[in-house]
């Protein structure tokens, strides 16, 4: 069975992962926000999720030291690393004490500002392209926008999660407020560059019909996105 | 991760004396359970991390590692692992020591 799922979020993809096991279906491979399963016996396996050092490959030693743990590689995907193990007593964990717990995040929360910044760049680049008469790169720069909101979103969970282990640290409650920004956004943003990139091969209504749908998408975004904060 | 400087996190005070002797990863998560009676678990990534850091700083060393008889990586302090481990060490007796002003408190 495949299934198509993406996210940004590891503590969630994790949590449907082990989800999944339970439901009988062992994850085995991942490509492009394809995820591959194979039926096992309910809840045979736990997943957690590593972050490597390295960009799409892991370490000898961190195969090793997996491997003699009984903990089994099911997939490495840019930094990202996928583990199962067999379940037992114990729940598989990976970080333990709030310092190693603190490490992860935070440089989970660097991958995500450096992808941030580069697509910050290609978004300007595209932008000037786009004004130079290269029409088309208004689409891309409103798909790129989306995925600079879920970048921000993105960012925004590490920081969440690393304020409250920093408040499990210290015993202090950092000052913070929720700042997700609505995925009606992004979706609007999205229907609106696919407007632009068919406005010239169909029919008034049909390219005025996508357009609503993006602004009212966008509306509803920008609505949701305010009504959080206040609360 | 703690500084030099720093006092030792817990993980890695166990970690130091769970290789006093030669220990794998496994053993290593064994020992320190048995010693704190289940309170402290070392999970794969907080164990994999430490030792990483440790080896870099060179107070533990890789004392074994036979991979033709599937024998399991073990792990050995050093000098300098032993060195951090007595700094800290009397870090704590310090702290002890100083704990007894708090008795004399409790005695008026």
């Amino acid at each position: 069975m495949t299934k198509f799922k993406l996210y940004f979020d590891k503590d969630e993809e994790t949590k449907w992962l082990n989800q999944m096991s339970q439901e009988g279906w062992a994850m085995t491979g991942f490509f492009m926000g394809f995820y591959s399963f194979g039926k096992c016996e309910p809840g045979k396996y736990e997943y957690q999720i590593d972050f490597g050092d390295r960009f799409g490959t892991v370490s000898n030693e961190y195969r090793e030291f997996m491997r003699e743990s009984d903990i089994e590689i099911v997939q490495n995907w840019g930094f990202w690393i996928i583990l199962r193990r067999v379940a037992s007593d114990q729940p598989f964990e990976l970080y333990t004490d709030v310092d190693s717990a603190l490490e992860h995040y935070k440089k989970i929360r660097n991958m995500f500002k450096v992808c941030f910044i580069v697509e910050l760049l290609c978004t300007l680049f595209e932008l000037v392209a786009a004004t130079q008469g290269f029409y088309i790169g208004y689409a891309f720069v409103l798909l790129l926008i989306a995925l600079l909101i879920v970048l921000i979103n993105a960012i925004t969970k590490q920081n969440e999660t690393i304020a409250l282990l920093e408040e499990r640290k210290t015993g202090i409650r950092p000052e913070y407020s929720r700042k997700n920004i609505s995925m009606l956004i992004p979706c609007g943003l999205l229907v609106n560059g696919c407007a632009l990139m068919i406005q010239e091969s169909v029919s008034a209504p049909i390219r005025n019909t996508v357009q609503i749908v993006a602004i009212v998408l966008m509306l509803a975004g920008l609505y949701l996105t305010f009504k959080n904060r206040k609360e | 991760m703690a500084e030099r400087d720093n006092p030792l996190t817990e993980a890695f005070f166990y970690i130091l004396l769970a290789v006093r002797k030669p220990n794998h990863g496994y053993g290593i998560t064994q020992e320190v359970e048995t010693l704190t009676g289940g309170r402290l678990i070392l999970g794969a990534g907080t164990l994999y991390g430490a030792l990483q850091t440790m080896l870099n700083r060179g107070w533990i060393t890789v004392y074994s590692e036979d991979t033709s008889s599937r024998k399991k990586k073990e792990y050995l302090i050093t000098k300098s692992g032993l060195e951090a481990f007595r700094t800290e060490k009397s870090r704590l007796e310090e702290l002890l020591k100083h704990a007894k002003l708090m008795e004399e408190r409790e005695d008026d």
